[in-house]
Protein backbone atom coordinates (compact mmCIF):
# COMPACT_ATOMS: atom_id res chain seq x y z
CA UNK A 1 0.00 0.00 0.00
CA UNK A 2 0.93 3.28 -0.97
CA UNK A 3 1.80 5.14 2.66
CA UNK A 4 -1.31 6.70 3.75
CA UNK A 5 0.56 8.57 6.27
CA UNK A 6 1.44 11.87 3.96
CA UNK A 7 1.33 14.77 5.03
CA UNK A 8 2.14 18.21 2.64
CA UNK A 9 4.49 20.03 4.32
CA UNK A 10 4.29 22.78 1.38
CA UNK A 11 3.54 23.21 -2.09
CA UNK A 12 4.32 25.54 -5.06
CA UNK A 13 2.02 25.03 -8.11
CA UNK A 14 1.91 27.43 -10.73
CA UNK A 15 -0.96 28.50 -12.85
CA UNK A 16 -1.93 28.24 -16.19
CA UNK A 17 -0.55 31.76 -17.47
CA UNK A 18 2.55 31.18 -15.71
CA UNK A 19 3.26 27.58 -17.45
CA UNK A 20 2.48 29.34 -20.51
CA UNK A 21 5.04 32.02 -20.36
CA UNK A 22 7.63 29.86 -19.03
CA UNK A 23 7.33 26.40 -20.54
CA UNK A 24 10.47 25.41 -19.12
CA UNK A 25 9.76 26.15 -15.49
CA UNK A 26 8.43 23.65 -13.49
CA UNK A 27 4.62 23.10 -12.97
CA UNK A 28 4.67 22.21 -9.24
CA UNK A 29 6.84 21.69 -6.40
CA UNK A 30 5.60 19.39 -3.25
CA UNK A 31 7.51 18.74 0.18
CA UNK A 32 5.80 15.73 1.83
CA UNK A 33 6.28 14.08 4.91
CA UNK A 34 5.76 10.50 4.55
CA UNK A 35 5.71 9.12 7.90
CA UNK A 36 7.89 6.67 9.03
CA UNK A 37 9.42 6.47 5.28
CA UNK A 38 11.52 9.76 4.20
CA UNK A 39 10.71 12.89 3.45
CA UNK A 40 9.76 13.69 -0.29
CA UNK A 41 10.95 17.07 -3.02
CA UNK A 42 8.57 16.70 -5.92
CA UNK A 43 9.85 18.60 -8.90
CA UNK A 44 7.23 17.38 -11.44
CA UNK A 45 7.75 13.69 -12.33
CA UNK A 46 11.13 14.48 -10.37
CA UNK A 47 11.55 13.21 -7.24
CA UNK A 48 14.09 12.91 -4.17
CA UNK A 49 13.48 11.07 -1.04
CA UNK A 50 15.73 12.74 1.82
CA UNK A 51 15.81 11.39 5.84
CA UNK A 52 14.78 14.24 8.31
CA UNK A 53 18.27 14.78 9.18
CA UNK A 54 19.14 15.12 5.51
CA UNK A 55 16.34 17.49 4.71
CA UNK A 56 17.36 19.59 7.42
CA UNK A 57 20.26 20.06 6.01
CA UNK A 58 18.87 20.85 2.77
CA UNK A 59 17.03 23.27 4.63
CA UNK A 60 20.38 24.76 6.29
CA UNK A 61 22.30 24.79 2.92
CA UNK A 62 18.59 26.83 0.99
CA UNK A 63 18.89 29.57 4.18
CA UNK A 64 22.87 30.03 3.88
CA UNK A 65 22.22 30.26 0.11
CA UNK A 66 19.10 32.57 0.45
CA UNK A 67 21.43 35.32 3.34
CA UNK A 68 23.81 35.00 0.66
CA UNK A 69 21.14 35.95 -2.32
CA UNK A 70 19.76 38.55 -0.63
CA UNK A 71 23.27 40.18 1.53
CA UNK A 72 21.70 42.51 3.09
CA UNK A 73 22.36 43.56 6.92
CA UNK A 74 19.61 42.40 9.35
CA UNK A 75 18.81 39.71 6.86
CA UNK A 76 18.83 36.34 8.51
CA UNK A 77 16.93 33.68 7.14
CA UNK A 78 17.74 31.67 10.37
CA UNK A 79 15.49 33.73 12.45
CA UNK A 80 12.77 34.61 10.13
CA UNK A 81 9.27 32.77 10.67
CA UNK A 82 9.65 30.11 7.33
CA UNK A 83 5.87 30.69 6.36
CA UNK A 84 6.42 34.66 6.40
CA UNK A 85 9.75 34.43 4.39
CA UNK A 86 7.62 32.23 2.08
CA UNK A 87 4.74 34.61 2.02
CA UNK A 88 7.86 37.90 1.57
CA UNK A 89 9.70 35.27 -1.08
CA UNK A 90 8.52 36.53 -3.95
CA UNK A 91 9.01 39.89 -3.54
CA UNK A 92 12.59 39.62 -1.96
CA UNK A 93 14.46 40.60 -4.90
CA UNK A 94 12.83 44.21 -4.47
CA UNK A 95 14.35 44.51 -0.94
CA UNK A 96 16.45 47.18 -0.75
CA UNK A 97 16.94 47.69 3.23
CA UNK A 98 16.44 46.61 6.60
CA UNK A 99 16.06 49.12 9.47
CA UNK A 100 16.09 49.08 13.20
CA UNK A 101 13.56 51.47 14.12
CA UNK A 102 11.71 52.25 17.16
CA UNK A 103 7.91 51.52 17.26
CA UNK A 104 4.93 52.18 19.95
CA UNK A 105 0.94 51.63 20.47
CA UNK A 106 0.35 54.40 18.22
CA UNK A 107 2.18 54.36 15.26
CA UNK A 108 2.05 50.45 14.15
CA UNK A 109 -1.41 48.79 12.98
CA UNK A 110 -2.02 45.16 13.09
CA UNK A 111 -3.81 42.83 10.52
CA UNK A 112 -7.00 41.46 12.35
CA UNK A 113 -9.41 39.51 10.86
CA UNK A 114 -12.19 39.72 13.80
CA UNK A 115 -14.83 40.09 12.29
CA UNK A 116 -18.51 38.10 10.87
CA UNK A 117 -17.13 38.34 7.78
CA UNK A 118 -13.03 37.07 8.07
CA UNK A 119 -11.96 40.11 6.06
CA UNK A 120 -8.57 41.87 7.41
CA UNK A 121 -8.75 45.09 8.73
CA UNK A 122 -6.17 47.36 10.24
CA UNK A 123 -6.14 48.17 14.07
CA UNK A 124 -3.94 49.85 16.66
CA UNK A 125 -2.93 47.84 19.50
CA UNK A 126 -5.09 49.64 22.22
CA UNK A 127 -8.54 48.48 20.26
CA UNK A 128 -7.77 44.90 20.21
CA UNK A 129 -7.93 42.40 23.20
CA UNK A 130 -5.70 38.71 23.69
CA UNK A 131 -8.85 37.35 22.89
CA UNK A 132 -9.45 39.15 19.82
CA UNK A 133 -5.83 38.57 18.53
CA UNK A 134 -5.30 34.63 20.22
CA UNK A 135 -9.02 33.42 19.99
CA UNK A 136 -11.18 34.92 17.33
CA UNK A 137 -8.96 35.94 14.33
CA UNK A 138 -8.10 33.08 12.37
CA UNK A 139 -4.58 33.36 10.51
CA UNK A 140 -4.84 31.74 7.22
CA UNK A 141 -1.11 30.79 7.40
CA UNK A 142 -1.15 27.71 9.72
CA UNK A 143 0.68 24.19 10.44
CA UNK A 144 -1.56 21.25 9.91
CA UNK A 145 -1.97 19.27 13.10
CA UNK A 146 -1.00 22.93 15.06
CA UNK A 147 -3.11 22.76 18.44
CA UNK A 148 -4.73 26.16 18.13
CA UNK A 149 -5.78 26.27 21.77
CA UNK A 150 -1.78 26.38 22.66
CA UNK A 151 -1.12 29.52 20.80
CA UNK A 152 -0.83 31.82 23.36
CA UNK A 153 1.15 29.63 25.32
CA UNK A 154 3.11 28.98 22.63
CA UNK A 155 3.91 32.81 22.03
CA UNK A 156 4.63 33.41 25.81
CA UNK A 157 6.83 30.74 26.09
CA UNK A 158 8.99 31.58 22.57
CA UNK A 159 9.48 35.39 23.83
CA UNK A 160 12.64 36.42 24.55
CA UNK A 161 14.02 40.32 24.72
CA UNK A 162 16.08 39.76 21.23
CA UNK A 163 12.77 39.47 19.14
CA UNK A 164 12.01 42.34 16.93
CA UNK A 165 8.83 42.16 14.71
CA UNK A 166 8.50 42.69 10.99
CA UNK A 167 7.02 46.06 9.81
CA UNK A 168 6.44 47.48 6.44
CA UNK A 169 7.04 51.40 5.35
CA UNK A 170 3.75 52.11 6.77
CA UNK A 171 4.47 50.39 10.27
CA UNK A 172 1.80 47.21 10.15
CA UNK A 173 3.20 44.62 11.56
CA UNK A 174 3.77 41.88 8.86
CA UNK A 175 5.39 39.13 11.01
CA UNK A 176 5.66 38.72 14.78
CA UNK A 177 2.11 40.56 15.82
CA UNK A 178 1.27 37.70 17.96
CA UNK A 179 4.72 38.21 20.42
CA UNK A 180 4.77 41.68 19.59
CA UNK A 181 1.20 42.18 21.21
CA UNK A 182 2.40 40.25 24.25
CA UNK A 183 5.08 42.65 24.30
CA UNK A 184 3.44 45.54 24.42
CA UNK A 185 1.07 44.18 27.12
CA UNK A 186 4.31 45.62 29.64
CA UNK A 187 6.29 47.67 27.12
CA UNK A 188 5.08 50.95 25.24
CA UNK A 189 8.14 50.44 22.93
CA UNK A 190 9.74 47.84 20.71
CA UNK A 191 12.41 47.88 18.55
CA UNK A 192 11.29 46.40 14.62
CA UNK A 193 12.73 45.46 11.18
CA UNK A 194 11.64 47.69 9.06
CA UNK A 195 11.49 46.08 5.64
CA UNK A 196 11.90 48.16 2.31
CA UNK A 197 10.69 47.21 -0.62
CA UNK A 198 11.73 49.37 -4.27
CA UNK A 199 8.46 50.57 -5.53
CA UNK A 200 6.50 49.94 -2.35
CA UNK A 201 6.11 46.51 -3.87
CA UNK A 202 5.17 44.58 -0.38
CA UNK A 203 2.69 47.13 0.07
CA UNK A 204 -0.99 45.89 1.35
CA UNK A 205 -3.61 46.56 -1.72
CA UNK A 206 -6.30 45.85 0.66
CA UNK A 207 -9.07 46.21 -2.28
CA UNK A 208 -6.89 44.13 -4.09
CA UNK A 209 -7.02 41.77 -1.34
CA UNK A 210 -10.74 42.09 -0.74
CA UNK A 211 -11.23 41.15 -4.29
CA UNK A 212 -9.52 38.26 -4.19
CA UNK A 213 -10.64 36.42 -0.91
CA UNK A 214 -14.49 37.20 -2.15
CA UNK A 215 -13.81 35.72 -5.23
CA UNK A 216 -11.97 32.85 -3.86
CA UNK A 217 -15.20 32.22 -1.89
CA UNK A 218 -17.87 32.60 -4.30
CA UNK A 219 -15.51 29.69 -6.62
CA UNK A 220 -15.43 27.71 -3.39
CA UNK A 221 -19.35 28.27 -2.87
CA UNK A 222 -20.03 27.38 -6.72
CA UNK A 223 -17.63 24.34 -6.63
CA UNK A 224 -19.61 22.77 -3.53
CA UNK A 225 -22.76 23.61 -5.21
CA UNK A 226 -21.46 22.03 -8.42
CA UNK A 227 -20.34 18.72 -6.73
CA UNK A 228 -23.39 18.10 -4.68
CA UNK A 229 -25.54 18.90 -8.17
CA UNK A 230 -23.19 16.23 -9.70
CA UNK A 231 -23.90 13.25 -6.92
CA UNK A 232 -27.45 14.40 -6.97
CA UNK A 233 -27.29 13.79 -10.40
CA UNK A 234 -25.09 10.51 -10.37
CA UNK A 235 -27.26 9.25 -7.31
CA UNK A 236 -30.67 9.82 -9.67
CA UNK A 237 -28.89 8.20 -12.70
CA UNK A 238 -28.52 4.69 -10.35
CA UNK A 239 -31.88 5.09 -8.83
CA UNK A 240 -33.16 5.07 -12.32
CA UNK A 241 -31.26 2.25 -14.09
CA UNK A 242 -31.56 0.07 -11.02
CA UNK B 1 -39.37 -8.05 10.08
CA UNK B 2 -36.74 -7.29 12.76
CA UNK B 3 -32.57 -6.17 11.94
CA UNK B 4 -31.06 -9.34 13.22
CA UNK B 5 -33.85 -11.21 10.86
CA UNK B 6 -33.00 -9.74 8.19
CA UNK B 7 -29.56 -9.37 8.15
CA UNK B 8 -29.78 -12.89 8.66
CA UNK B 9 -31.86 -13.07 5.90
CA UNK B 10 -30.08 -11.46 3.31
CA UNK B 11 -26.80 -13.08 4.13
CA UNK B 12 -28.72 -17.00 3.88
CA UNK B 13 -29.37 -15.27 0.46
CA UNK B 14 -25.58 -14.20 -0.28
CA UNK B 15 -24.91 -18.22 0.44
CA UNK B 16 -27.69 -19.84 -1.99
CA UNK B 17 -25.99 -17.24 -4.84
CA UNK B 18 -22.43 -18.12 -3.86
CA UNK B 19 -21.43 -14.86 -2.51
CA UNK B 20 -18.82 -15.08 -0.37
CA UNK B 21 -18.40 -11.69 1.71
CA UNK B 22 -15.95 -11.07 4.70
CA UNK B 23 -17.61 -8.91 7.57
CA UNK B 24 -14.83 -6.49 8.40
CA UNK B 25 -16.03 -5.15 11.66
CA UNK B 26 -17.77 -5.64 14.73
CA UNK B 27 -19.15 -9.48 13.48
CA UNK B 28 -20.00 -10.12 17.29
CA UNK B 29 -22.16 -7.18 17.34
CA UNK B 30 -23.81 -6.64 14.67
CA UNK B 31 -26.09 -9.67 15.08
CA UNK B 32 -27.17 -8.36 18.78
CA UNK B 33 -27.75 -4.72 17.69
CA UNK B 34 -26.07 -2.87 20.29
CA UNK B 35 -26.45 -0.05 18.78
CA UNK B 36 -26.58 1.56 15.38
CA UNK B 37 -23.67 -0.17 13.46
CA UNK B 38 -23.50 -0.21 10.26
CA UNK B 39 -22.50 -3.66 8.28
CA UNK B 40 -19.15 -3.13 6.87
CA UNK B 41 -18.83 -5.97 4.39
CA UNK B 42 -16.32 -6.87 1.60
CA UNK B 43 -17.03 -8.29 -1.72
CA UNK B 44 -15.76 -9.36 -4.65
CA UNK B 45 -15.96 -7.07 -7.65
CA UNK B 46 -17.67 -9.48 -10.09
CA UNK B 47 -20.24 -10.82 -7.45
CA UNK B 48 -21.36 -6.43 -7.68
CA UNK B 49 -24.75 -7.08 -9.53
CA UNK B 50 -25.52 -10.05 -7.50
CA UNK B 51 -25.95 -8.61 -4.48
CA UNK B 52 -26.95 -5.29 -5.86
CA UNK B 53 -30.27 -7.34 -6.61
CA UNK B 54 -30.24 -9.29 -3.61
CA UNK B 55 -30.40 -6.02 -1.79
CA UNK B 56 -32.88 -4.34 -4.32
CA UNK B 57 -34.94 -7.23 -4.10
CA UNK B 58 -35.67 -6.50 -0.37
CA UNK B 59 -36.12 -2.75 -1.40
CA UNK B 60 -33.25 -1.59 -0.08
CA UNK B 61 -32.43 2.16 -1.60
CA UNK B 62 -28.91 2.49 -2.81
CA UNK B 63 -26.28 5.02 -3.10
CA UNK B 64 -22.68 5.43 -3.85
CA UNK B 65 -20.13 6.97 -2.11
CA UNK B 66 -19.54 10.23 -3.81
CA UNK B 67 -16.51 10.62 -6.12
CA UNK B 68 -16.80 14.19 -6.27
CA UNK B 69 -16.32 14.78 -2.49
CA UNK B 70 -14.54 12.41 -2.10
CA UNK B 71 -10.77 11.36 -3.63
CA UNK B 72 -9.81 7.92 -5.04
CA UNK B 73 -6.32 7.27 -5.38
CA UNK B 74 -5.17 3.92 -6.93
CA UNK B 75 -7.73 3.02 -8.69
CA UNK B 76 -9.65 2.79 -4.99
CA UNK B 77 -13.25 1.94 -5.59
CA UNK B 78 -16.04 4.24 -3.44
CA UNK B 79 -18.07 2.15 -1.07
CA UNK B 80 -22.27 1.31 -2.20
CA UNK B 81 -24.37 1.40 0.26
CA UNK B 82 -28.02 -0.27 0.91
CA UNK B 83 -29.90 0.77 3.44
CA UNK B 84 -33.53 1.12 4.81
CA UNK B 85 -34.31 3.47 7.74
CA UNK B 86 -37.28 1.79 9.35
CA UNK B 87 -35.38 -1.09 10.11
CA UNK B 88 -32.50 1.09 10.74
CA UNK B 89 -30.08 -0.67 8.85
CA UNK B 90 -27.21 0.03 6.74
CA UNK B 91 -25.01 -2.25 3.94
CA UNK B 92 -21.59 -0.44 3.44
CA UNK B 93 -20.31 -2.71 0.51
CA UNK B 94 -16.78 -2.32 -0.31
CA UNK B 95 -14.59 -3.86 -3.03
CA UNK B 96 -11.36 -3.32 -1.68
CA UNK B 97 -9.80 -1.96 1.69
CA UNK B 98 -9.14 1.58 1.31
CA UNK B 99 -7.66 3.73 4.10
CA UNK B 100 -7.96 7.68 4.23
CA UNK B 101 -4.57 9.19 4.16
CA UNK B 102 -3.96 11.73 6.97
CA UNK B 103 -3.35 14.86 4.39
CA UNK B 104 -6.46 15.12 2.66
CA UNK B 105 -8.70 12.28 3.55
CA UNK B 106 -7.74 10.78 -0.23
CA UNK B 107 -8.95 7.25 0.06
CA UNK B 108 -5.62 4.97 -0.69
CA UNK B 109 -6.44 1.02 -0.96
CA UNK B 110 -4.42 -1.84 0.41
CA UNK B 111 -2.02 -3.88 -2.49
CA UNK B 112 -3.73 -6.81 -4.82
CA UNK B 113 -1.74 -8.92 -3.29
CA UNK B 114 -2.32 -7.92 0.49
CA UNK B 115 -5.85 -7.92 -0.33
CA UNK B 116 -5.79 -11.73 -1.83
CA UNK B 117 -4.43 -12.79 0.69
CA UNK B 118 -7.22 -11.78 2.89
CA UNK B 119 -9.46 -13.26 0.88
CA UNK B 120 -7.10 -16.83 1.18
CA UNK B 121 -7.05 -16.61 4.23
CA UNK B 122 -10.26 -15.45 5.64
CA UNK B 123 -12.14 -17.54 8.07
CA UNK B 124 -15.23 -18.99 7.43
CA UNK B 125 -17.74 -18.64 10.44
CA UNK B 126 -21.20 -20.90 11.26
CA UNK B 127 -24.06 -18.86 12.61
CA UNK B 128 -27.92 -20.50 12.69
CA UNK B 129 -28.95 -21.06 8.87
CA UNK B 130 -26.11 -19.48 7.06
CA UNK B 131 -22.28 -18.41 7.23
CA UNK B 132 -19.78 -15.77 6.31
CA UNK B 133 -16.43 -14.92 7.01
CA UNK B 134 -14.05 -12.89 8.62
CA UNK B 135 -10.40 -12.22 8.22
CA UNK B 136 -7.68 -14.48 9.86
CA UNK B 137 -6.32 -12.78 12.95
CA UNK B 138 -2.97 -11.42 11.35
CA UNK B 139 -5.21 -9.56 8.87
CA UNK B 140 -7.84 -8.86 11.68
CA UNK B 141 -5.13 -6.60 13.82
CA UNK B 142 -3.45 -5.26 11.04
CA UNK B 143 -7.12 -3.69 9.28
CA UNK B 144 -7.72 -2.90 12.93
CA UNK B 145 -5.00 -0.88 13.52
CA UNK B 146 -5.13 0.86 10.40
CA UNK B 147 -8.57 1.67 10.86
CA UNK B 148 -8.01 3.21 13.73
CA UNK B 149 -4.97 5.02 12.72
CA UNK B 150 -6.01 6.38 9.32
CA UNK B 151 -9.42 6.37 9.28
CA UNK B 152 -10.21 7.22 12.92
CA UNK B 153 -7.06 8.98 13.82
CA UNK B 154 -7.93 7.82 17.55
CA UNK B 155 -8.32 4.37 18.74
CA UNK B 156 -11.29 3.58 20.80
CA UNK B 157 -12.23 1.64 23.48
CA UNK B 158 -14.05 -0.99 21.39
CA UNK B 159 -11.14 -1.69 19.33
CA UNK B 160 -8.19 -1.16 21.56
CA UNK B 161 -10.09 -4.33 23.76
CA UNK B 162 -10.54 -6.32 19.99
CA UNK B 163 -7.18 -5.40 19.47
CA UNK B 164 -6.09 -6.81 23.05
CA UNK B 165 -7.62 -9.79 22.69
CA UNK B 166 -6.17 -10.63 19.07
CA UNK B 167 -2.69 -9.87 20.65
CA UNK B 168 -3.76 -12.60 23.75
CA UNK B 169 -3.88 -14.76 21.07
CA UNK B 170 -1.30 -17.13 19.48
CA UNK B 171 0.44 -14.24 17.79
CA UNK B 172 4.35 -14.67 16.19
CA UNK B 173 4.85 -10.84 17.26
CA UNK B 174 8.10 -11.32 14.50
CA UNK B 175 5.69 -11.71 11.33
CA UNK B 176 3.31 -9.00 12.80
CA UNK B 177 5.98 -6.98 13.27
CA UNK B 178 7.24 -7.48 9.29
CA UNK B 179 3.25 -6.72 8.25
CA UNK B 180 3.61 -3.52 10.12
CA UNK B 181 6.50 -2.96 8.46
CA UNK B 182 4.69 -3.12 5.49
CA UNK B 183 2.24 -0.06 6.53
CA UNK B 184 4.29 1.60 8.94
CA UNK B 185 7.72 1.71 7.83
CA UNK B 186 9.88 2.56 10.74
CA UNK B 187 7.24 3.31 13.09
CA UNK B 188 6.52 -0.30 13.23
CA UNK B 189 8.52 -1.21 16.24
CA UNK B 190 7.66 1.62 17.88
CA UNK B 191 4.13 0.96 17.35
CA UNK B 192 4.33 -2.54 18.35
CA UNK B 193 5.99 -1.91 21.42
CA UNK B 194 2.71 0.56 22.35
CA UNK B 195 0.40 -2.19 21.42
CA UNK B 196 2.18 -4.83 23.26
CA UNK B 197 1.87 -2.11 26.49
CA UNK B 198 -1.58 -1.05 25.59
CA UNK B 199 -0.09 2.85 25.39
CA UNK B 200 -3.16 2.82 23.00
CA UNK B 201 -4.16 6.47 23.66
CA UNK B 202 -0.28 7.71 22.70
CA UNK B 203 -0.44 5.99 19.67
CA UNK B 204 -1.25 9.11 16.79
CA UNK B 205 -0.11 11.48 18.89
CA UNK B 206 3.68 9.40 18.39
CA UNK B 207 2.73 8.32 14.69
CA UNK B 208 2.28 12.46 14.09
CA UNK B 209 5.54 13.10 15.78
CA UNK B 210 7.81 10.32 15.10
CA UNK B 211 11.07 11.37 13.31
CA UNK B 212 13.36 8.65 13.19
CA UNK B 213 13.32 7.97 9.56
Amino acid sequence: MSNPGVIILDSCKKSIFQKILNRNSFRYFQIEDNIGESIHLHFDDFRIELSISDFFEVCDAIKEALNNLVNLENFDSYKIDPLFLKYASKHLHDLIEIEIVEIDHDNTRFILNNNRFKLPFLKKFKAITANDLFEINKEPRKYKFFNVKNNKDYFINSQDDTFKPIVDENYIIRDGKHRLFIKYQTKEKAKAYLWKFRNNSFKINFIKHYLIIITRRIIMVIKNKIKKLAQIFNNLVEKVFN
Amino acid sequence: MNYKEFICEVFGDFNKNNIDFIILRKDEIIFEKIKNEDVDILISLKDDEKVKNIFLKKKLTTYTDSKYNNIYLYKSKPHKHYYDKKICINFDVCFDISYSSINNKEFIPIDDDELELIWQNKIKIYKNNFFYYKMDRYSQLIHLICHCIFDKNQFSRYYSDQINNLLNQKIDHELLLKMLKKNFYKFADKLLELLLTKKFDTIFKNYLTFKEY
